[in-house]
């Protein structure tokens, strides 16, 4: 058992070390074109032998009602269409179990994941946007919100990245960068404020810093 | 934008590099293909068939009641409403009282009795029968056949296997082979559909930038699969191709009515067979699996005498209508559908030969198998059960017939590999470790 | 393994990953929120996480006692109790179909109106007596294959059903019979009058279901074993509390069925005394009931009962999900050969793993297969004299043939002839497996702390997401040692875990 990030009495066991220590990978250089090079697969996730003992928990996929605790925490609302609750909808095909035909649930990123969570992330964002966004500490919409003022911007991402992936970075957060540029790009084609941090909030939430933990 | 285009895309990634040792190797199984343009449908009766009813029946003259201490095989048929001796019996086999339509079918199959399973657990069973590798304990030892031969086949089609209402596995295999699990049309037709609130293309474009500098700044293989399958389903959503699963689309009535959908006979399994169709001729899959029944494990009576031989007889006839369909189409290269696919239905093993006490079935460790279509030698029946408690006999794989003396009890293993070897692949792909069925071949 | 898989190992392993990780305590913080409360956390308190450079020991204490951290134990076990009974196995001859408008009963239509699967016509009698019973009844013919069918056809009364007090609805009027005794004089409360002509489904149709009345029966069953769960943790009763307690759980509606369905079922082992008079609409008020000593948590359960059904399963059931071993089978598969024993512990090809599960699948002995029903000795004694005779004398009844070996096809039959048949086969060191019942299972691997290593090593496939052989025997040691030294505490266990510096790094 370790003894030293749990505070067992207040101002002990800071665990400001090993936070330095955290490693980020170098952020590339965005590939603006698809790249031209020859591999041309992913390998299945599976594992054929067993790995060596890790020291390191795995990196894991949220359940199906972490993810709609999760998102509706943030948003308020359910993914829903007209009364049904969609989450609910496709719970077989999203891997959850009935504990007859399946009895464990799912916890691949798989296809058909990846495109609900992106319905479901959609619609959550426009329902919060439009009745709850201005609510919040930095509201969705503000007059500052317009391209000269990047600072006010990137607050925001900032404040986003913390409460949607819990983010607190030490040093800079590379994806600040790429959201502001998600950001400019999508403004700079729509002049829409509103689709504008839709896209941000539905980049957000598809992101695995977001549904892996 | 391309499949190709995608995955070429990964490149940038740095994780393909070390990868192109297998790609090349993948590309020189497929050069040894006798006929690319095949295909296969994995049928998956779920909860443990009984064979009485369908497959591998008895005639109930000589296995009477009066006989079950000696025989240890209880028909059953007393029990049913389906006359004293119910069996169909054609020139080349002889079914169950369930086997419905594809009795007249009975030219074109294959019949595999008296196999040999290795669990009576349904969940390990089921992996089993899925990868044709005895799984250890719960864990997989191998990808589902239908992703390893989507691997070899379906490089370039949308969804190389599709699988509804049942599991998928992929180990070893390229992600795009893995298996896209639905659980029935409507969440297909869902899940290639845009969501009720859709982000437009200029939203869409600039999300697609935004994953392409993320995936770029992770060298994590999981967190690439995931960054992949994204992308994987944008592709899907941008093909266009959800009409061909939309029950409400009147082009698809002529279908809907050949699979009998909406006259309130049939259930999903009629839907999911109309998909395995759309999904094989529009060049969607490669590799469709579906579930044809659920709810076979009837250990009740109530559950044994009136529900287990509907729904295996709507399973059967699920199969028959995509077969005859397939049959019905041509296929551009030359010959039928049918011809180039090949269906192979399965359960887990199979139900009790005897009775329990609550005139239910429990769980059995012999199996029977159906395939045809594919070119198969169809009326052929391969093995056969004991005459005493249905056990598995030793078979020649020659002859297909019984032989006590140097057959070998035949398993999945077998039958995943007679599979490859008629795609022309002598090598052991998928690490069965037994020889093809050589009567098949 | 072959070349091609061979390399494609090669190729998806060759570079580690480079992307593991410590975590920040924030995100330590969130991935133990998502674990055992279900959701990230608010972002109050990730600020204060931030600002105190550390997680409070309280915090996780707070969480470890919330009923969000009982709800995730429970989606856990889920996953090792498989929660879903078999619904099929609730008698299906006390419930109502929906036809026509109609509600019947399809499985006793043989015995009421003369023609199975039968429902009434759509006409109203209203010539009916105290009890609900039709006074007119017409005589109906169909001609099917040149043959001339007959059935008596009593028409539909309205009836105000429990499930639904304020919609009456259209019942078969025979179905529709509240009267407590047939004109054969069987009482319509018994299962015998399953097959009665005389009896129907009492007042409000209190004795009978329809599907989805049946469906949510069927959910109580299910939840009854994660109240289980929630209580061991609530009242901070040690983890083997939910294997061993003499306890069931009653809400609204499975009091309801207790009380008036339970003895037609015939499948249900209800507590004999003290169902707790809840209204069936109550599902979220569940009352401890003393169950008799023959029960064992758990593992007694309908929820469990109904959901595996035979004792095989249940053996094997708790054999994978509490002491998380499989049965391997021999290389080449199972093969039944020849005429050897039919003693699976002995049998060549079966030995393998049924030398260990014929013994264990003999302490749900008892418990009757597609059922959750207690088998007494009264009713099914352990060796029957009469059963022993008639095997010698022949003409055995079904009684006999269906519950006591009286046809022995092999030698290992005879000692056995006359015994009830979950004893059979069974050495003189397991025959008491039956009336011990599983409780004396989960005594021994208590003991051996093959249970306790279980639970633990559960719990770390549960938080670390690691395979089963990814665990270190050594920390699983060290883990399981601290569990029981903590009395079997769930939250003490799942605390250790998340407190390890193993849980703070991620790959």
């Amino acid at each position: 058992m370790r003894p030293f990030w749990i505070a067992l009495f207040i101002g002990i066991g800071c665990r400001a070390q090993d936070v330095e220590e955290t490693i980020e990978p170098p952020a590339g250089e965005p590939s603006n074109e698809e790249a031209s090079t020859v591999d041309e697969t992913v390998v299945g996730e599976g594992d054929l032998e067993p790995s060596e003992s890790p020291e390191s928990r795995a990196r894991m996929r949220m359940t199906i009602d972490q993810l709609q605790a999760s998102m509706k925490h943030i948003t308020g609302v359910d993914w829903m269409s007209g009364n049904r609750v969609l989450w609910d909808e496709y719970r077989t095909s999203l891997g959850v179990p009935d504990y007859q035909e399946t009895v464990n649930e799912d916890l691949s990123a798989n296809v058909i994941f990846q495109k609900f969570l992106q319905d479901a992330s959609t619609y959550s964002c426009q329902e919060w946007i439009a009745h709850d966004g201005s609510a919040g500490l930095y509201p969705f919409f503000s007059d500052a919100y317009d391209e000269g003022n990047l600072d006010t911007i990137s607050d925001n991402l900032r404040y986003l990245r913390r409460l949607v992936h819990g983010h607190f970075p030490v040093g800079e957060d590379p994806m600040i960068q790429s959201l502001q540029e998600l950001y400019t790009l999508v403004y700079q084609r729509t002049e829409d404020h509103t689709i504008t941090w839709n896209t941000v909030c539905v980049g957000l939430f598809t992101h695995p810093d977001f549904y892996t933990y | 934008m391309k499949r190709r285009h995608f995955l070429q895309g990964l490149g940038a990634s740095g994780l393909g590099l070390s990868l192109s040792g297998y790609a090349n190797l993948a590309r020189a199984s497929e050069s040894t293909l006798l006929d690319p343009d095949r295909y296969f449908v994995f049928v998956v009766f779920s909860g443990a068939w009984d064979p009485l009813l369908a497959l591998d029946p008895r005639d109930p003259a000589i296995f009477s009641n009066d006989v079950v201490p000696e025989t240890q095989i209880q028909t059953g048929y007393d029990i049913l409403d389906v006359g004293s001796d119910p069996r169909v019996v054609t020139p080349e086999m002889t079914f169950g009282p369930y086997i419905g339509d594809l009795a007249q079918l009975s030219n074109q199959l294959v019949l595999v009795r008296g196999m040999s399973m290795s669990s009576v657990g349904h969940s390990s069973a089921t992996k089993h029968a899925l990868t044709a590798k005895v799984p250890s304990g719960e864990s997989v030892r191998g990808s589902s056949v239908s992703t390893l031969l989507s691997s070899v086949l379906g490089e370039h089609d949308d969804i190389p296997s599709l699988v509804l209402g049942t599991k998928s596995y992929n180990l070893s295999h390229p992600l795009w082979s893995s298996g896209f699990q639905s659980a029935d049309i409507e969440d297909l037709h869902a899940a290639l559909s845009d969501g009720e609130v859709a982000l437009n293309d200029a939203q869409q474009d600039a999300l697609y930038r935004f994953f392409e500098r993320e995936k770029s700044r992770t060298r994590s293989n999981q967190l690439q699969s995931m960054y992949a399958n994204r992308d994987a389903a944008q592709l899907l959503l941008d093909s266009g191709m959800s009409s061909l699963f939309d029950l409400s689309n009147s082009s698809l009535s002529h279908l809907k009515q050949h699979f009998g959908i909406d006259n309130g006979v049939t259930g999903s399994e009629a839907e999911n067979a109309l998909v395995a169709y759309q999904a094989l001729t529009n060049g969607v899959s490669r590799c469709v699996t579906y579930r044809a029944a659920r709810g076979l494990d009837s250990h009740s009576g109530d559950d044994w005498a009136t529900r287990h031989g509907p729904r295996l007889q709507n399973g059967f006839n699920s199969v028959a209508a995509l077969a005859t369909l397939l049959e019905d189409t041509p296929h551009p290269s030359g010959g039928s559908w049918l011809s180039r696919t090949t269906i192979w239905c399965m359960s887990e093993f199979q139900r009790n030969p005897v009775m329990n006490k609550n005139f239910g079935r429990d769980h059995y460790i012999t199996n029977s198998a159906l395939l045809l279509g594919g070119g198969l030698p169809g009326g052929t029946v391969i093995g056969a059960t004991s005459d005493q408690k249905m056990k598995s006999q030793k078979v020649s794989l020659h002859t297909g017939l019984v032989d006590d003396e140097s057959g070998v009890y035949i398993s999945h293993e077998h039958i995943a590999r007679t599979l490859l070897y008629r795609l022309g692949i002598e090598e052991d792909l998928g690490d069965y470790r037994e020889p093809p069925i050589q009567a098949l071949l | 393994m072959n070349t091609i898989l061979a390399m494609a190992f090669v190729a998806a392993h060759a570079e580690t990953d480079p992307s593991e990780m410590i975590l920040s305590p924030t995100e330590e913080a969130r991935a133990m929120s998502i674990q055992i409360r279900g959701v990230i956390p608010t972002l109050e308190e990730l600020e204060a996480i931030e600002s105190a450079g550390a997680i409070d020991e309280s915090l996780l204490d707070e969480w470890l006692a919330s009923s969000e951290f009982e709800e995730q134990v429970v989606r856990h076990h889920q996953s090792i109790f498989w929660n879903s009974p078999y619904q099929n196995d609730l008698e299906v001859r006390r419930v109502l179909f929906f036809s026509n408008g109609l509600y019947y009963r399809k499985q006793t239509s043989q015995y009421v109106r003369g023609q199975s699967r039968t429902s009434c016509s759509d006409w109203e009698n209203t010539d009916v007596d105290q009890w609900n019973r039709p006074q007119t009844v017409l005589e109906q013919s169909y001609t099917q294959n040149g043959q001339e069918f007959t059935y008596l056809d009593e028409g539909w009364v309205w009836v105000t059903p429990y499930w639904n007090p304020t919609t009456p609805i259209k019942v078969c009027a025979f179905d529709a019979r509240t009267n407590p005794i047939s004109e054969t004089g069987v009482d319509c409360r018994t299962r015998d009058s399953n097959k009665d002509s005389g009896c129907g489904c009492g007042p409000n149709l209190e004795w009978c279901m329809t599907r989805t009345v049946q469906t949510v029966y069927k959910e109580a069953f299910a939840e009854e074993l994660s109240v289980r769960v929630k209580r061991a943790l609530s009242e901070a009763r040690p983890y083997t509390d939910i294997l061993t307690e003499d306890i069931t759980y009653m809400n609204g509606p499975l009091s309801f069925y207790y009380r008036n369905i339970d003895s037609y079922v015939g499948r249900t082992s209800a507590p004999a005394e003290n169902i707790p008079e809840l209204d069936y609409f109550d599902t979220d008020t569940w009352v401890a009931v003393a169950t008799p000593e023959e029960h064992s948590g758990a593992l007694t359960s309908a929820g469990w009962l109904l959901r595996h059904q035979t004792n095989r399963g249940r053996a094997s059931r708790f054999y994978e999900g509490f002491l998380c071993s499989t049965f391997v089978p021999p290389t080449g598969g199972i093969i039944d050969e020849g005429l050897s024993t039919p003693d699976l512990s002995l049998k060549r090809g079966c030995a393998d793993c049924h030398a260990r599960l014929e013994p264990w699948r003999a302490y749900w002995g008892r418990w009757g297969e597609v059922s959750s029903q207690y088998i007494t000795e009264s009713d099914y004694p352990t060796y029957s004299e009469n059963c022993a005779e008639c095997a010698e004398d022949g003409g055995c009844n079904n009684f006999c043939r269906n519950n006591y070996m009286v046809d022995p096809i092999h030698a290992d039959d005879e000692p056995y002839i006359g015994w009830y048949l979950p004893y059979v086969y069974l050495k003189q060191t397991q025959s008491a497996h039956p009336d011990t019942g599983p409780s004396a299972w989960v005594t021994d691997v208590l003991s051996d702390g093959t249970l306790a290593q279980c639970v633990t090593q559960n719990a770390v496939t549960w938080l670390y997401g690691w395979e089963v052989d990814e665990i270190d025997p050594e920390l699983l040691t060290e883990w399981t040692r601290a569990f029981e030294q903590s009395g079997y505490s769930y939250p003490a266990l799942v605390k250790t875990l998340l407190i390890d510096e193993t849980y703070g790094r991620r790959k």
